[in-house]
C-alpha cells in the first residue's frame, strides 16, 4: 500500500511538473468565470454537462496516453517494467491521479454555476466515473497506435462514440431508446443530470453500471497494455 | 525571397511525410460539410438557433485556423525535442526569415480555407472583398498561436497542455455575444475578439472599417512580440 501511495505522489508531481494541474485548474477557472458571467442567460445545466463531457474527461484520456508515449519515446517504460513497481500500481495510480484532477475541475465548474445548490456526492461520483472510464479507455487505445498523433486521429471516432453519443441523447438531439443504457458513461451521465437538474434516474443502474464498466475497462486496458506494451 | 519560398515549400512537405499530419488535412472538408449541410438543417429544425448563426460561422472560421495552429505547434515542438531547432539556429538565414519561411504556407493555406468557408457557407451573403479581409485577419491566429506555444514549452506533454489552454483562450471572446452590448468590447483585450466582431458585423450586413483595422494592428504587434520571445527561447 505504501508503494502505491508513493506512486500516487510521484504521478501527481509528474503531472504538476508538466503544468497539467495548473493549466487544468486555470482552464476550469476561466470556464467558470464565463459561465458565472452568463448564469442569468438561462439554465446552464446542459452547457455544464457538455463541458464536463468534453473537457475534464479529455484530461484523463489524452494525457494518460501522451505520458506513456513520452516514456516510450525516451525509453523510460522498459526501466519501469524491470523495477519492483507492478504494472497494476503504475496504471491505477496514473488513472486515479488524472481522474481526481478531472473530478476536481468538474466540481469547480459546478460550483461556479450552481453554488452549493446541487447534489455534490452524485455529481462527484458521476464526474469521477466519466474521468476513470475515459482514462481506462485511453490505456486500451494507446496500444493500437505507434505515436501520439496517430492515437489522436484514431481517437476521434472512438471518443465521439464514447462521450458524444450519450451527450447528444442527453441534449435531446437523438433518441436511441434502451440502447443508450449500453453506453459505458450513461450511468455517470445520469448521476450528473440528476445532481444538477433533479432528473429522475435509477440509482441501481447508475451505480451498477460503474461497478460493471470500470473493472471491465480496467481489465481490457491492462490486457492490451501488458500484451502490446510491456511484453514488446 | 526565393530562399524563403524554397524553405517554406520544403517545410510544408514535412507534413506530407507524416501520414498522421497528412490525415489532419481532411478535417477542413468535414468542417465544410458541417457548415454547408448540418448547420442549415439545425437552423431550420430549431428556430431558436437563428440569432446564433453568426456564431456558427465564427466557430467554423476559428476551427479552420486551429488546423495549422496544431500542426505548426507540433512540428516545432518536435524539432525542439529532437534538437533540430538548434541546427536551424545556425543556418545562414536571419531568424525573421526563418519564421517567415515556417509560417508563409500555413498562413496562406489557412487564408484559402477560410475564403472557401465564407464562400460556400449558405447562411449569409459575403462579398469577395469582405471575404478576403476576414480570411486574412482570421489566419493571423496561426503564427501567433504556434510561436507563443513554442516560446513556452519544452516538450510535447507541456505542448498539449498549453494547446488545450490556448484553444480556450482563442474562443473566450465568444462570451462577448452573451453580455450586454456596453460590456462586449471588454473582451477586446484578446485579439480574437476583433475577428469575431468583424465576422458578426459582416454577417449582419455592415462592417465598420475600424473593427478589422484594430484586429490587424493588434495581431501585427502581437506577432512581432511573440516572434522576439520565440527567437530568444526556441534555438537555445
Amino acid at each position: 500500500m505504501s508503494i502505491f501511495l508513493h506512486q500516487l505522489k510521484w504521478q501527481l508531481l509528474l503531472l504538476h511538473k508538466n503544468s497539467i494541474v495548473t493549466i487544468s485548474l486555470a482552464v476550469t477557472f476561466i470556464y467558470g468565470l464565463v459561465l458565472y458571467g452568463v448564469r442569468d442567460a438561462g439554465t446552464l445545466d446542459q452547457v455544464l454537462v457538455t463541458i464536463v463531457l468534453n473537457d475534464p474527461s479529455v484530461i484523463g484520456y489524452f494525457f494518460l496516453a501522451l505520458s506513456f508515449y513520452t516514456e516510450m519515446k525516451h525509453g523510460i517504460l522498459p526501466a519501469i517494467f524491470v523495477s519492483p513497481l507492478k504494472v497494476h500500481q503504475l496504471l491505477i495510480a496514473r488513472v486515479l491521479v488524472l481522474s481526481i484532477i478531472g473530478t476536481v475541475c468538474s466540481l469547480g465548474l459546478a460550483f461556479f454555476v450552481k453554488g452549493m445548490d446541487f447534489a455534490i456526492w452524485h455529481y462527484a461520483m458521476g464526474s469521477f466515473g466519466i474521468c476513470v472510464l475515459s482514462a481506462l479507455l485511453g490505456i486500451t487505445m494507446l496500444t493500437f497506435a505507434e505515436e501520439f498523433l496517430n492515437f489522436a486521429m484514431k481517437s476521434i471516432p472512438v471518443f465521439l462514440l464514447f462521450a458524444n453519443v450519450p451527450m447528444l441523447q442527453y441534449l435531446g438531439v437523438m433518441d436511441l431508446g434502451w440502447i443508450i443504457y449500453l453506453f459505458p458513461i450513461q450511468g455517470s451521465l445520469n448521476l450528473i443530470a440528476h445532481a444538477l437538474s433533479g432528473t429522475e434516474i435509477s440509482f441501481l443502474y447508475a451505480y451498477g453500471s460503474l461497478f460493471v464498466f470500470v473493472p471491465v475497462f480496467y481489465l481490457l486496458g491492462y490486457h492490451y497494455f501488458t500484451k502490446r506494451v510491456v511484453q514488446q | 525571397m526565393k530562399k524563403i519560398a524554397k524553405l517554406a515549400l520544403t517545410d510544408f512537405k514535412l507534413i506530407f511525410r507524416d501520414p498522421t499530419l497528412r490525415s489532419f488535412l481532411a478535417l477542413p472538408v468535414l468542417l465544410f460539410l458541417l457548415v454547408v449541410y448540418l448547420v442549415p438543417y439545425l437552423a431550420d429544425t430549431y428556430e431558436a438557433l437563428a440569432p446564433y448563426l453568426p456564431l456558427f460561422l465564427i466557430v467554423g472560421a476559428i476551427e479552420n485556423t486551429q488546423l495549422f495552429c496544431f500542426i505548426s505547434s507540433i512540428v516545432l515542438i518536435d524539432e525542439k525535442e529532437s534538437d533540430v531547432a538548434k541546427v536551424y539556429g545556425v543556418v545562414p538565414m536571419s531568424k525573421g526569415q526563418y519564421i517567415l519561411s515556417r509560417f508563409m504556407i500555413p498562413y496562406l493555406f489557412t487564408v484559402l480555407l477560410n475564403v472557401i468557408l465564407f464562400a460556400v457557407q449558405p447562411l449569409f451573403s459575403i462579398g469577395w472583398g469582405l471575404n478576403l479581409i476576414l480570411s486574412l485577419l482570421s489566419a493571423l491566429i496561426v503564427p501567433v498561436y504556434a510561436l507563443a506555444i513554442n516560446s513556452m514549452v519544452e516538450n510535447r506533454i507541456k505542448g498539449m497542455v498549453y494547446i488545450k489552454a490556448f484553444n480556450m483562450v482563442v474562443l473566450i471572446p465568444i462570451a462577448a455575444f452573451f453580455v450586454p452590448d456596453s460590456f462586449s468590447h471588454l473582451f477586446g483585450i484578446l485579439p480574437t475578439h476583433w475577428i469575431f466582431q468583424s465576422i458578426e458585423q459582416v454577417a449582419l450586413g455592415s462592417l465598420p472599417w475600424w473593427m478589422p483595422l484594430i484586429g490587424f494592428a493588434f495581431f501585427a504587434v502581437l506577432t512581432v512580440w511573440v516572434a522576439r520571445v520565440f527567437i530568444r527561447r526556441h534555438f537555445a
